[in-house]
């Protein structure tokens, strides 16, 4: 009998886990063998992720890292990263995560210094459905048609309505208690910062993110700042 | 001649989505730009490619009651090496993409054309088939995103064709937007289609399920007739 029209159970069983097994050996060795290129791709843009939302450093931020326990929320770490420039501290950039439509995005928010208000933010790692949550996370250039064919003149930080939103600015400058309590919300929760229609998750996701960033960095100031001056 | 019959059948006669209507999911929900239609096009190119040839190549052995479980394994398997693979070399062509290769497990298109041809036929001529069909789905998915990014933002693949373009009229961005004007096509490939069987000499008739003795739409909304 031939193995095509065989209705044995359990050979079909055997089969079906040989399949299996199979799918598995060779997802193991592709994933071994891939697994710190990708470690270091994305290292790389990390790295150059954080150089686009501070002023020109010399200093390797995300190796003098320091790691925060999260002011909104106990069970989550919340990293600071110093910017240097010739020694001095000219800026601090946040590292927070917070679970969007897909998987967590992963939030950039950089803060001026000394006076700690939000400077820009900007999205590491994300994966939003496109078209709709990527409205929120991603910043693309803004072409006309007669740059067709052209090659753009690279631009440090592209545009995002929601990211760019003067609100942030703003809310970070005004006093809060900067714990689980004064957390921002989205309009559509009652509160100040307008999200983007159809893509409410990822925008909720943000504005969870970025706050627990500034709560995390406003409330431990001392303890970060003190880290960051030893250094 | 053969291989470019297979070819072309899925360019325009057997287009997936709007003939066979496959893969109706990714359709509707990539396709709010051009630019994420063609990624999303492409990399189901190069998925069904590939797909088609592994299944092709084991359907001699693969038992007829656990074919679909065996064909969802190994696509599965084709997308998450692609992926693992685009992740480490081509981190760019990866962020550009995002969601898109995971969404290509679900197509049912690859899983479809896994059934349909690549487990009856040859390697090559499945491959084929795979590159007609993924090429008619990224055609299908252009034109679909196209007149969507067009008719919200004036812009065609970001780049802003009309100016000062009003950005207020949203309807096309969501899928209730996406499935009228889908219908449009849908409709117009059907009024093609008919006028080639009259042409041929044969009649068109609606089919029985669809004719007014099986609907009472008119009678519920009222107008009588």
């Amino acid at each position: 009998m031939k193995i095509k029209d065989t209705e044995n159970i359990f050979v079909l069983g055997v089969y079906l886990a040989m399949i299996g097994a199979i799918a598995a050996a060779i997802l193991a060795v592709v994933y071994k063998k891939t697994e710190p290129i990708i470690l270091k791709a994305e290292a790389k843009t990390a790295q150059e992720k954080v150089a686009k939302i501070v002023p020109e450093f010399n200093n390797n931020p995300i190796a003098e890292k320091t790691i925060e326990i999260s002011a909104v929320n106990q069970a989550k770490k919340i990293e600071f990263y110093p910017i240097k420039k010739d020694g001095k501290l000219i800026s601090i950039v946040a590292f927070s995560k917070e679970k969007g439509y897909g998987p967590e995005i992963e939030v950039l928010t950089s803060f001026n210094y000394p006076s700690l208000t939000i400077d820009k933010i900007i999205i590491q790692k994300e994966n939003e459905t496109p078209g709709i949550g990527s409205k929120v996370v991603k910043r693309e250039v803004q072409k006309n048609s007669s740059d067709i064919g052209k090659e753009t003149t690279k631009i440090k930080l592209p545009p995002n309505i929601f990211l760019d939103d003067k609100i942030w600015t703003d809310l970070s400058k005004k006093g809060n208690s900067w714990n689980a309590k004064g957390e921002w919300k989205v309009k559509k929760d009652g509160g100040q910062i307008s999200e983007i229609t159809g893509a409410t998750v990822s925008s909720r996701a943000v504005t969870k993110a970025v706050y627990a960033s500034i709560a995390t960095l406003k409330s431990k100031q001392q303890i970060i700042l003190k880290q960051f001056n030893k250094q | 001649m053969q291989l470019f019959k297979d070819f072309v059948r899925g360019l325009w006669a057997e287009n997936p989505v709007l003939v066979l209507l496959l893969g109706m999911c990714p359709t509707l929900a990539v396709t709010s730009d051009a630019k994420n239609a063609l990624g999303m096009g492409l990399a189901t190119t190069a998925v069904l490619m590939g797909s088609n040839l592994v299944i092709s190549l084991i359907r001699h052995v693969v038992p007829k009651k656990v074919r679909i479980p065996t064909y969802i394994i190994v696509i599965a398997t084709f997308v998450t090496a692609v992926k693992l693979s685009m992740k480490a070399y081509l981190p760019a062509l990866n962020s550009a993409l995002g969601m898109f290769i995971d969404l290509i497990v679900v197509n049912c298109i690859v899983l479809g054309r896994a059934e349909a041809f690549a487990s009856k036929n040859g390697p090559i001529r499945s491959i084929t088939d795979g590159l007609g069909m993924g090429l008619g789905f990224t055609f299908a998915l252009v034109l679909l995103g196209g007149f969507r990014e067009f008719l919200t933002s004036g812009s065609l693949f970001t780049y802003k064709i009309v100016e000062k373009w009003s950005e207020n009229f949203t309807l096309p961005t969501n899928a209730v937007g996406a499935f009228v004007i889908l219908g449009f096509f849908i409709a117009f490939m059907n009024l093609l289609q008919i006028r080639k069987i009259k042409k041929n000499g044969k009649g068109f008739y609606t089919p029985k399920e669809f004719d007014c003795s099986k609907c009472n739409i008119c009678d519920l909304s009222g107008s009588s007739n």
